[in-house]
């Protein structure tokens, strides 16, 4: 915590004198309720403000507020876009009946509230029907009226939706066609018997959504096993639920896609891991040296493994040893060095000689990994490259005061990155309020509020 | 020597804009305006060249109103030397020809040993201005390049183009040029704090076309490579959006990509 | 009084370029509206070994114009479109919006005193006058263009936006004496792009994109796969390089690197920074998956898909072995 925290007036003051329009609205976004009626003179100076403020999805209500209050045409739509707008706007919007291409924007706006969505579906817009067909909170009746007079892409949302009620699948079910239907498997609902004659469909769609599904039959499963589709295969060697024991079938299965499948289980024995990497196929290999199963003894050999790309899965493997790290720390692609030097088990000492590394990639991830020693970090934030001075500003566990130094940094990006910091000190937050970009400006500002208001 | 480098300050129009009241622009309230994104890279190759050699002046010039002056002061920021500015309202809504005569004229004054220009704006990509200057001018040009090696005082520079398809061409260009300068030439900078604040007190040289010795017949209505006579929005989105089940937008999607790629 | 229409072919290592098919269509459709000949001129160092590729439909007669350099040199290029120009007397000419056509077409106009516009994709003839029709910021809006008191216009065409002309005719052909001209630049050698070695997004014809939408580290393995599956080279926005989750190599838009090769990009998970959109917005065939239907990036797509990246990636593996 900064020891300082700056007094709410005084900001104000200091605003109302600058008339910065970023500024002011950052101090409402930050909990300023003095003089609001002031400070929204100032952040809404003219048209081109208020347009860019309406569709901004950071915008603080209280300005979204006023901006619903006095909108034209093209304000109204943003407003009607942006999922920072009040559920109030949005209603007020709808009641001031305005032009109908604006009903389906405010449809999908998840904050529009949900009781309004039966007045906007009487509109009659096919567009304003897939919105509140897809709205989170659309109610089970509006949506089982969907169900009997939607047409065919209607149909599609309803059934892409999450937690679908048994009734809703069974309306859909009845009136979708046999890609609805696919969709309909997929869901918690579906009934076992679906399941079951699903699972002798002629469709490999259905036969793989079954393969796939959570509660699918025992007998459905067993014969998916042998399915002649490999797609359906692969679902069944992907899914949990299908115990393990039952996949060896699969491991000399003359698809690739279900070797694949499989040797990324977490689930499955070393043997198996030892027969999938032996198998021709860069691919196999990949996934059994990203495998967190996949014993010491053959992650060393895969350390080895001419393609690069596995050598990078094996620095990525949580069960890659620090001593086996240290070997990949020292091989000769610089992304399979990168893989090493992000691993906040390295040895120190390692992690201190891939800071020197000539390749960015790997420089950036000893910026990033909060293992690295602050001295070094300090040293990072003043790198020659902007993406490494970004990935010290992007650890976890910089040290206020390396963050600090980066306020200055001449790449925008930069800067915004550092200003979102929590650990960014007052006096940081300070200079960054007259900062040449905007957005940074807003942040600064709205941080610095926060800070008075909760004095 | 001196280096001339012509900016535009480029306007970024909003995803939902609405056009002007006479139908040939977009409404300004729905523009933001920043440098030229090629311009970036061809002040950038004119900043190294004189970061790399003794007594280069970089300068900065813009044809246009009050609102551009954002873009000179970047530059000045970045460490161009000095900045121009021309404007009188006859330019408004001129074409490229008419900058590009315009731009001729300062140089004519400014003398430079090189021109470097961006290859386009991001804003209307007529890829013109450059190449139009240099005709204005009798100099020799280049367009395209995304390679430069030059010396100060030298007779001729080894440039390359880049071409379609990934393809290059290198040639020798005879100096004094104009080179129009591509994307990926370089690593443009970005001004640093200081940098913009000490610009904010460099003064710009602010001259009318009048003063260039330009008459109404150089740069008036009659002087135009052309006119917009009207803009409209595109008929419909620009994207056709892809309709059904994940499944059926990805069946979609794989027979685009095997028109596209073939196979 | 200016007639006819002069199209100025493309041509580059002894190989006529497809586009000069694209303006003779172009021509072609607007020929009887504009009244006149059609004469298609060859600026090239053997214009005759090229003359029977551009004998198509609606060609009157083909110029030939031999100039002392083989490849594209524009003061020559100038001065020889200058003398076809002078010859024939066209109200129109038409040449490739195209990186050689970016190198003399402005040049070309200011010395004809001609209208000029340039990434022209519709020419309309209203009353016997030529108005154009090109794109503005980004696409975003459409103009059209007139030239108000220009006797001739030079257009240059965006390619790919006009029917090539087919069906071969018969057509005088002539010589022309390109008058001496200073030659100021001289071409040395071409550079072909390297084969293959390392990532390289800017040779890339086929790429397949992600997003912060992948998540975790973890996915971008199924979609490195699924790229490998599709013969698409796999790239990323910045959130994705920045988490040292793949390589800056792979950053589209990455210090100015933009895909300039890429033919078909499918952007999955990417909202589309300003940044990302530079290195990519050009791009001709775009497909944009996000399950945000305001998400940026549908402004620049062709094709757009609002769509969870992992059920659409899924799906599309499917499709392929």
């Amino acid at each position: 915590m900064p020891e300082v925290s700056p007094d709410m007036a005084a900001l104000v003051r200091r605003v109302v004198e600058r008339r910065d329009a970023y500024a002011a609205a950052g101090l409402i976004a930050g909990n300023c309720t003095a003089t609001t009626g002031k400070l929204l003179g100032i952040a809404l100076p003219d048209r081109a403000t208020r347009l860019i403020f309406a569709g901004l999805p950071f915008s603080p209500e209280g300005l979204l507020e006023e901006l619903g209050g006095r909108a034209d045409a093209a304000i109204r739509r943003r407003l009607a876009r942006n999922p920072a707008t009040p559920p109030g706007v949005l209603v007020r919007l709808l009641r001031e009946r305005p032009e109908p291409g604006l009903n389906p924007l405010l449809a999908a706006n998840p904050r529009m509230p949900a009781n309004m969505l039966a007045d906007l579906l009487s509109d009659g817009q096919e567009a304003t029907a897939r919105a509140v067909a897809g709205h989170p909170q659309a109610p089970a009746e509006l949506l089982a009226g969907l169900a009997e007079s939607g047409g065919p892409a209607v149909l599609r949302i309803l059934a892409a939706r999450r937690g679908l009620t048994p009734d809703l699948l069974g309306r859909l079910w009845l009136h979708g066609d046999r890609h609805v239907r696919a969709e309909l498997l997929r869901a918690e609902a579906c009934p076992g018997q679906l399941l079951m004659a699903a699972a002798h469909a002629p469709f490999p769609l259905w036969r793989r959504r079954v393969a796939s599904h959570p509660a699918a039959p025992e007998g459905a499963c067993q014969r998916l096993l042998h399915d002649p589709d490999a797609t359906v295969r692969a679902a069944v060697a992907e899914s949990p639920l299908t115990p393990v024991s039952r996949l060896y079938p699969l491991l000399l299965d003359p698809s690739g896609r279900v070797r694949r499948a499989l040797a990324r289980r977490r689930d499955i024995p070393p043997s198996w891991l030892d027969s999938l990497a032996r198998q021709p196929g860069n691919w196999l290999r990949r996934w059994v040296a990203r495998n967190p199963r996949c014993p010491r003894q053959m992650l060393e050999q895969l350390a080895y493994d001419p393609a690069a790309d596995v050598r990078r899965a094996v620095s990525r493997n949580p069960a890659s040893s620090a001593f086996l790290l240290a070997r990949l720390a020292a091989d000769p692609e610089a992304w399979v060095r990168a893989g090493a030097a992000g691993r906040d088990d390295l040895y120190p000492s390692v992690l201190q000689r891939l800071a020197d590394d000539p390749a960015v990639d790997v420089v950036s991830a000893v910026a990033a990994n909060p293992s690295t020693p602050g001295p070094t970090l300090l040293a990072l934030a003043r790198h020659r490259d902007r993406d490494v001075r970004r990935a010290v500003a992007l650890n976890p566990r910089v040290p206020v005061a390396v963050l600090d130094s980066l306020v200055e940094d001449p790449y925008p990006l930069n800067r915004f990155v550092v200003a979102r910091c929590d650990a960014l000190s007052a006096t940081a937050l300070e200079a960054l309020t007259g900062d040449p970009e905007p957005r940074i400006r807003f942040l600064a500002w709205k941080r610095l509020a926060e800070l008075a208001a909760s004095r | 020597m001196k280096i001339l480098v012509p900016v535009k300050q480029a306007a970024l129009v909003e995803d939902d804009f609405e056009l002007r009241d006479d139908g040939r622009d977009v409404d300004p309230d729905f523009v933001d305006l920043q440098l030229n994104e090629w311009d970036d890279y061809s002040l950038e190759a004119a900043l190294q060249l004189k970061e790399a050699n003794d007594g280069i002046e970089v300068v900065a010039v813009t044809v246009g109103d009050d609102d551009t002056e954002d873009a000179l002061r970047t530059c000045l920021a970045k460490g161009a030397d000095r900045a121009i500015r021309i404007w009188d309202d006859v330019i408004a809504d001129a074409d490229p020809l008419v900058i590009a005569r315009v731009l001729a004229a300062v140089a004519q004054r400014e003398a430079p040993d090189l021109v470097l220009a961006g290859t386009q704006s991001s804003d209307l990509g007529f890829s013109a201005t450059g190449v139009a200057m240099a005709a204005f001018m009798g100099w020799p040009h280049a367009a395209v390049v995304v390679a430069l090696d030059y010396a100060p005082g030298a007779a001729t520079a080894i440039v390359e183009r880049e071409l379609e398809g990934g393809l290059r061409e290198r040639l020798e260009v005879d100096c004094p040029a104009v080179l129009t300068i591509q994307l990926g030439i370089n690593t443009p900078r970005y001004a640093s704090l200081r940098g913009i604040k000490q610009a904010r007190s460099i003064p710009i040289e602010e001259l009318s076309p009048d003063e260039l010795g330009l008459e109404d017949q150089d740069i008036g209505e009659q002087a135009r490579g052309s006119r917009v006579r009207e803009m409209y929005l595109p008929d419909k989105g620009q994207a056709e959006m892809i309709e059904g089940t994940p499944a059926e937008q990805a069946a979609r999607i794989a027979a685009i990509v095997k028109e596209v790629m073939g196979g | 009084m200016a007639q006819g229409i002069l199209v100025i072919a493309e041509q580059r290592r002894g190989v006529m370029s497809p586009v000069t098919q694209e303006l003779i269509g172009a021509a072609r459709a607007v020929k009887a509206d504009i009244g006149g000949s059609l004469s298609v001129a060859i600026i090239a160092g053997d214009p005759k070994a090229l003359a029977d590729s551009v004998k198509l439909d609606g060609v009157d007669e083909v110029l030939l114009l031999p100039v002392e350099a083989n490849e594209f040199q524009p003061d020559l290029h100038v001065a020889a479109a200058l003398q076809a120009v002078e010859e024939r007397d066209p109200a129109l000419v038409l040449m490739s919006h195209s990186v050689d056509g970016w190198g003399y077409g402005a040049a070309l106009a200011v010395r004809a005193a001609a209208g000029f516009a340039t990434d022209v994709f519709a020419i309309q003839v209203d009353d016997g006058e030529v108005v154009a029709v090109r794109g503005a910021y980004g696409e975003r809006a459409h103009a059209k263009i007139e030239f108000p008191g220009r006797e001739r216009v030079v257009l240059a065409l965006r390619p790919s936006a006009f029917t090539a002309a087919e069906g071969a005719t018969d057509c005088s052909v002539t010589t022309l004496a390109v008058p001496d001209t200073a030659v100021r630049s001289r071409h040395l050698e071409f550079i072909d792009p390297p084969s293959e070695g390392g990532v390289d997004i800017p040779a890339a014809e086929f790429i397949l994109s992600i997003g912060r939408g992948v998540g975790e580290e973890e996915n971008v393995e199924e979609f490195a796969e699924l790229a490998d599956q599709v013969g698409a080279v796999l790239g990323c926005s910045r959130p994705i390089a920045d988490a040292g989750w793949l390589p800056k190599a792979r950053q589209v838009g990455y210090s100015g690197k933009t895909a300039s090769s890429c033919r078909l990009y499918l952007a999955l998970g990417i909202s589309g920074s300003v940044q990302h959109l530079a290195g990519m917005k050009h791009i001709e065939n775009i497909i944009a998956v996000n399950s945000d239907a305001n998400a940026g990036i549908f402004n620049v797509a062709r094709y757009g898909v609002v769509g969870d990246m992992f059920e659409v990636g899924q799906e599309l593996r499917q499709h392929f072995d």
